[in-house]
């Protein structure tokens, strides 16, 4: 059976037949080739994938983020009812800035150095969403009762990232921060204006692990109070598992597995998932994964079928041939993977133990005693 | 180390560079050929005369002597006497320099109110045609010399449209009505309470300052224009666009204030480089300056001016990047931050 429909039960963002592609001077790339994606409300949902797979592409498509031309986008995107494709780059702002809300990827750069914190922080609260002010009313706004107000606003949003000594921070540019204080300021500046929906990407791994991990606890505790649907996107199967209800795994600018967390990590299905699960340095055994042989596809000119066959231990030739289906296999699960047809035994699917033996492997570290 | 201790120690460098600057230019001009008391007093003189006027100036002494002694008198504001003019250099200085000042200044905000928006909005529409079309003026306003465009401004808005005045900085008319305070014509005019003359000013002033700035306004543009399109790709511009905010805010805020950055560097150098460059400028509009009254001192080997003009000159340059690195503190809190913590 085919999974071809939204599986989010109450959609608040759903992606259905996304294509985008790049004109170059060596031709046409076409990198996100039918991605279906949906967020419902509420939920918290991982695309991973390694880097270059399109992850980062598929989430600047849904913020028009993407310069067209070169990015040419196809396909639709519903936002609480709104297809936002067809939308004038006006309204799209407008919906854009007032729900939904973007984490950068990396908190040193995110943040502009020529102003102070408060400064940049207080005109997202004052302004934010707003992007039809014109200069009067923004400086009849700026200069009255309004600003002290944002200006609260924006010292509660710092405690509650919890900020160390969010008055001093105020009044400090962002190269006086530490990158833990940056993420968190950055957290805050996305949470001003209340979204529904929370866009982060790869949030928190230009961190060190113990902050990293902090900001992962402090991510899903305003999940929670805030009411968030949430769609991170990170190459970090460690972080898809600690905050996620749901899975994607991105390969080749496809979504080949998606299922829930628990499901995805117990029972990994399709032969690149059991690939980067494989890959997670144990702290037992004796030799460990290099990871999966390969690299990724050249979008230039992609393989014609599974765009993941070329590194598949499995491969045959039915898989260099055609795309495979999105086989249904449980509850918001599916895998787009031959090995997954009804008409295959399941004993001959693989196991990630099976994947791991396929994939070159270097003695690990002696963990002594027995 | 605060910013401010950062910037006294950059004052006591700039007194180091002007001392070396003086002794370099000191002499320079001492020991070019051709003998100042020669040309003072002209061929016809005899050579006991010359010999007396060398010794009056003290050109017997050896050249450090002459060196202290030319410093001794400028500590008190004493810079010899111009051989040219007969009158003392510093007096001239102080009679040329508010006229050169006035038009370097006029033409530096031509070059920041014309250059920087075209920057911007050439940034804005990157290979459209605004882009291209600036592009192409900033392309002949570098390339085309600065004197030519003086002398087809006069042609065309002095001669053939009779709207400005060719020549000088005042009509003849208001000689009287206005009375020297500062020297700067615009400033002058309006403490004497002369309306009429004010407006007489800028009508002078407005074609050869913009001939001047015409190169600025070229490279301002372009410098703009490419730091804009830099900034623009920054995660923080990225973001403060997904934000929502007003995308005139994000661009003449938060772009723009990064973008100045290089732009403010680039004013700072144009600004002290006019100092010496307005002489064709000068000459073509008989503007009095203090660069053709520079020139004039060099060709006659006026030597007590030479080194005036140009240790002149060279304060201003040295002030102007002093004020540039001021500038650049308040613009950037990195650069100022850096230094506070580089103690």
């Amino acid at each position: 059976m085919k999974l071809d429909e939204p599986v989010a039960e109450n959609p608040l963002l759903t992606v259905e037949n996304l294509e985008v592609g790049f004109e170059s001077f060596d031709g046409f790339a076409e990198v996100i080739d039918g991605v279906n994606l949906s967020i419902g409300k509420g939920e918290v949902v991982t695309i991973a994938g390694e880097t270059g797979c399109g992850k980062s592409v598929t989430m600047k498509s849904i913020l028009r983020l993407l310069n067209q031309p070169p990015a040419r986008v196809n396909g639709e995107i519903t936002f609480d009812g709104t297809e936002l494709l067809s939308l004038s780059d006006r309204e799209f702002e407008r919906v854009k800035g007032q729900r939904m809300s973007l984490v950068f990827q990396d908190p040193m750069s995110s943040l502009n150095p020529t102003f102070t914190i408060g400064e940049q922080l207080t005109d997202t609260a004052q302004f934010g969403g707003d992007s039809d002010t014109g200069v009067v009313e923004f400086f009849r706004r700026r200069f009255s009762g309004e600003r002290d107000e944002a200006r609260e606003r924006v010292l509660e949003m710092l405690r509650e990232v919890q900020m160390p000594d969010p008055e001093n921070i105020m009044d400090s540019y962002p190269s006086q921060l530490s990158g833990g204080m940056r993420q968190r300021a950055l957290i805050a500046q996305a949470l001003l204006n209340e979204p529904d929906l929370l866009i982060a990407d790869e949030i928190g791994t230009a961190l060190d692990v113990t902050i990293h991990d902090q900001i992962l606890d402090l991510l899903k505790d305003l999940i929670e109070n805030h009411d968030l649907s949430v769609l991170m996107i990170t190459h970090n199967l460690g972080v898809a598992r600690q905050v996620s209800d749901r899975v994607y795994v991105m390969y080749g600018g496809r979504i080949v597995e998606t299922a829930p967390t628990d499901e995805l990590f117990e029972n990994p299905k399709h032969p690149y998932t059991q690939g980067l699960i494989a890959s997670i340095p144990r702290l037992t055994g004796d030799e460990m994964a290099t990871g999966i042989d390969g690299s990724i596809p050249e979008y230039l000119d992609p393989p014609p079928g599974c765009r993941f066959a070329p590194r598949c231990p499995y491969a045959t030739a039915e898989c260099e041939q055609a795309r495979p289906e999105m086989y249904e296999r449980g509850p918001q699960t599916g895998v787009e993977c031959v090995l997954y047809d009804e008409a295959v035994p399941a004993s001959e699917r693989p196991t990630v133990e099976e994947t791991r033996s396929h994939m070159t492997r270097r003695p690990g570290k002696q963990t002594g005693g027995d | 180390m605060k910013y401010w201790q950062y910037l006294v120690r950059r004052l006591a460098g700039i007194l180091v560079s002007l001392i070396g600057l003086s002794i370099i230019i000191f002499t320079t001009s001492r020991v070019l050929p051709g003998n100042p008391a020669r040309m003072a007093l002209g061929a016809l003189a005899s050579e006991e005369q010359v010999q007396a006027l060398a010794a009056e100036m003290g050109l017997n002494k050896p050249i450090p002597l002459q060196y202290l002694d030319y410093m001794r008198g400028l500590l008190v504001g004493d810079l010899g006497t111009s051989l040219e003019t007969k009158r003392a250099v510093s007096t001239d200085i102080v009679y040329y320099l508010p006229a050169t000042l006035e038009l370097i200044t006029v033409s530096m905000f031509l070059t920041v109110v014309i250059g920087i928006p075209l920057g911007v909005v050439a940034a804005q529409n990157k290979d459209g045609l605004t882009d291209n079309a600036t592009r192409l003026v900033a392309f002949f306003s570098v390339s085309v010399p600065g004197f030519f465009i003086a002398i087809m401004f006069q042609l065309l808005f002095g001669y053939l449209l009779e709207w400005l005045p060719i020549t000088g900085r005042l009509g003849s008319e208001f000689g009287s009505g206005v009375s020297r305070f500062t020297g700067f014509l615009l400033v002058d005019t309006l403490l004497s309470g002369n309306l009429a003359a004010h407006v007489d000013a800028w009508a002078h002033i407005i074609l050869p300052a913009l001939a001047l700035s015409l190169a600025g306004i070229g490279q301002v543009m372009r410098i703009t224009r490419s730091s804009m399109i830099d900034v623009k790709d920054q995660d923080y511009v990225e973001a403060e666009r997904g934000f929502g905010l007003p995308s005139w805010l994000v661009t003449y805020k938060y772009t723009l204030k990064n973008a100045f950055i290089p732009t403010l560097t680039i004013l700072g150098l144009l600004y002290a480089s006019l100092l010496g460059n307005a002489f064709l400028i000068e000459l073509v509009y008989s503007w009095p300056g203090l660069a053709s009254y520079g020139v004039t001192a060099v060709l006659n080997n006026d030597f007590n001016a030479v080194v005036g003009v140009t240790m002149t000159i060279g304060v201003a340059f040295v002030s102007i990047n002093f004020l540039v690195d001021v500038l650049l503190g308040r613009v950037d809190p990195r650069i100022r931050l850096a230094m506070e913590e580089a103690t």
